[in-house]
């Protein structure tokens, strides 16, 4: 029963997070990333049911997380019975008449990067390396790391995860803060005032934070009848396991499917992330919510050159919401993310108002939580009482520099900045880079997260001892991935063009060994 | 005279065109990709090696933790910690009847933070159980025949009412005379 009622249950979120997108026509990609997706949608459904049902004093049921899903579910079939072949009524928003795009359907293509591929094999084009003879040994080397045998490769460290977090891997947050919570509302329906206020017993668990991770975790205790930890560390697991078709499908096009499957295995083989993840903190869901968003940041300039932009704006809207519903951090992402998206649909000349209307989904789904909270006069503890002058916070910025390079120059954090490097080298070379806009999302969140550590009324030597891994962990996914991008660079090549020796641009490789 | 091997192309130009029109591309160096690649093969391995390191290791795949520090994993090493850890045992050996909330007394002239996170930490390992703190000579929130257990200092004064259960460095815990 503690593993089948819980399987069900997030058989139902997922269920839930397919219907949502399915009516917004933004279910897209592969069958791992659709389930990805399903997965992050279902959760923003349910934490901001909850979030809003306890703000406005009520206590949650499952029931009315199955309510929504019916109501749904009638709507997608109503919709079917009507439109038999296609499931869609009338034009889909994103093949509007003044739409630039009057492409295929959002499931169809959307361009270079939203087309749908489960071919393990690199594409005839596929960059690869060459002449030298350190780029012959390192070819030789890791010819035998075939795509299939890279995924093979994360999937088994992904059972390990599961097999150990089986056991109850709950590390300090995720015990005492996340799970706390997801115990309180188990067994109170909701989170009574005394747990909340500061003169109650859990000052410290952040009261003020939303609830996006706890609401899942009681999702599941509610199922299997108990509040059972373990099933806390599993949903850790299960946040952890959904960057992998992310960073996939991120590469897969661009950068061939040897590189895509070198990635994702190291991002799965991460063990900073695994373990905080495992451990149940929410900082594994700003992380894919990062990586998602400079994900789908990028198909929207796709989607503008190829197909319409619309499915690609809900999706990268849902990650900024998973964002602003499971730490403050996540409000400052889904700002910046928006903020970013505005600036991409100005820029291509996007007209359609329901483009930068669905960017207010975090704040709309945020708002009832953030009114009720800062009604009570709960505030981040990690600013609380913050009086610092602009000296004092320039006296702590080579400490932050200290820890930072004390944390990236220890294990496996070493070759990410030479990665960067690499990157930054590369796009400069070509002239340009080839994710600006997703570079500024990630650098202005890094900015944020600093900013905290310059003003915190808290001791900056323990807080930076006990968070600065998860907070650089929060950008290391999606900064891979851009890296990566810059290296390989989305090209008219990986759109299939084929290329004579006379049109080979310089920053693409031909591929030798194809 | 200079005549060029067979196989060898007379000029760069006429070079790649053969090339180009025989084989595939002229293959030349791409030390970005290279670089990366190797950097990535290294952030993959690293990874691989600190994963698998982990999981052999007593907190990997199978854990092996006592019981007792479940739920207390870190709290040892700091002084108002150890502190939770000695409440927690005490209550763990004398466990109360279900739902019968416990009272934490602390010195009147304390530093009242560590009382607080020993407050807290205490409230969230025996939550659903009620734990109250209060400061010595202040009432607790509740009616005092409703606390089962209740924990003080050694030295602190307690009135008749209270028997004591067991003396321990961190606490004194005491019960009702007539039982909880």
């Amino acid at each position: 029963m503690i593993v089948l009622a819980p399987a069900l249950a997030l058989l139902a979120l997922w269920l839930l997070g397919a219907l949502v997108l399915s009516l917004a026509h933004a279910r897209h990609g592969t069958l791992l990333e659709r389930l990805t997706t399903d997965f992050v949608a279902g959760i923003v459904a349910l934490a901001t049911l909850g979030m809003t049902t306890i703000a406005l004093g009520g206590r949650i049921a499952v029931w009315h997380t199955y309510l929504l899903t019916a109501v749904l579910a009638v709507a997608y079939l109503w919709r079917r019975r009507i439109t038999p072949r296609g499931g869609e009524t009338g034009p889909s928003p994103g093949r509007q008449p003044n739409s630039r795009s009057n492409a295929t359907p959002d499931h169809v293509t959307h361009g270079v990067l939203e087309t749908p591929s489960t071919d393990l094999r690199p594409p005839a084009h596929a960059p690869t390396l060459h002449t030298s003879r350190l780029a012959t040994v390192v070819h030789a080397a890791t010819a035998r790391l075939t795509p299939r045998k890279l995924l093979g490769a994360s999937a088994f460290i992904i059972l390990l995860l599961t097999t150990s977090a089986g056991q109850d891997r709950l590390a300090w947050d995720g015990w005492a803060f996340w799970t706390l919570k997801a115990r309180i509302l188990f067994h109170e329906g909701t989170l009574p005032l005394e747990t909340l206020v500061p003169a109650g017993p859990y000052p410290y668990a952040h009261p003020d934070y939303p609830l996006a991770i706890p609401l899942l975790d009681w999702w599941l205790f509610r199922h299997a009848g108990a509040p059972y930890p373990v099933l806390a560390s599993l949903a850790g697991v299960l946040w952890f396991a959904a960057l992998a078709p992310l960073v996939w499908a991120a590469l897969a096009e661009s950068a061939g499917a040897r590189i895509a499957a070198l990635a994702t295995l190291g991002t799965t083989a991460f063990w900073p992330l695994a373990f905080y993840a495992t451990g149940g903190y929410a900082d594994i869901a700003i992380t894919l919510a990062l990586l998602g968003s400079v994900l789908e940041l990028r198909r929207l300039r796709a989607g503008w050159a190829g197909g319409p932009a619309t499915g690609a704006a809900l999706r990268l809207a849902l990650y900024l919401t998973l964002a602003a519903l499971a730490k403050n951090e996540g409000l400052a992402l889904a700002l910046i993310g928006a903020v970013a998206a505005v600036a991409r649909g100005l820029g291509a000349g996007e007209r359609r108002p329901g483009y930068y209307v669905v960017f207010a989904l975090p704040l709309i789904a945020l708002a009832p939580w953030f009114i009720f909270t800062r009604t009570l006069g709960l505030v981040p503890q990690h600013l609380e009482g913050a009086e610092l002058t602009l000296g004092d916070a320039v006296t702590r910025i080579p400490i932050i520099l200290a820890a930072l390079g004390k944390l990236l120059f220890s294990r496996a954090w070493v070759p990410l900045p030479f990665l960067v490097l690499v990157a930054m080298y590369a796009a400069l070379r070509r002239g340009r880079f080839e994710a600006r806009t997703e570079w500024w999302v990630v650098g202005a969140y890094a900015a944020v997260v600093c900013g905290v550590y310059l003003g915190t009324s808290l001791e900056l030597e323990w807080l930076l001892r006990t968070t600065i891994d998860r907070m650089v962990g929060h950008v290391v996914p999606a900064i891979v991935v851009l890296s990566l991008w810059e290296i390989w660079p989305m090209t008219a090549s990986t759109a299939g063009q084929v290329y004579t020796s006379t049109t080979l641009p310089d920053d693409l490789a031909p591929a030798d060994h194809a | 005279m200079f005549m060029p091997h067979p196989h060898e192309p007379v000029s760069r130009t006429e070079a790649n065109h053969d090339h180009a029109a025989t084989t595939a591309f002229r293959v030349r160096p791409d030390h970005p990709r290279l670089a990366a690649l190797i950097l990535l093969t290294a952030w993959t391995a690293l990874g691989i090696l600190q994963t698998g390191y982990v999981m052999i290791r007593p907190h990997g795949l199978v854990l092996r933790r006592s019981p007792e520090l479940d739920r207390t994993i870190g709290l040892p090493a700091a002084e108002d910690g150890r502190a939770v850890v000695a409440a927690l045992d005490l209550i763990t050996a004398f466990e109360p009847p279900s739902g019968v909330p416990i009272l934490i007394l602390r010195p009147a002239d304390a530093d009242v933070a560590p009382w607080d996170y020993i407050h807290f930490q205490l409230a969230q390992l025996v939550y659903p159980r009620r734990v109250d703190l209060v400061a010595a000579g202040t009432p607790p929130p509740l009616d005092p025949d409703r606390y089962g257990l209740f924990l003080a200092p050694p030295g602190l004064a307690v009135d008749d009412a209270w028997i004591q259960l067991h003396a321990g460095p961190e606490f004194v815990l005491y019960q009702r005379s007539d039982g909880p």
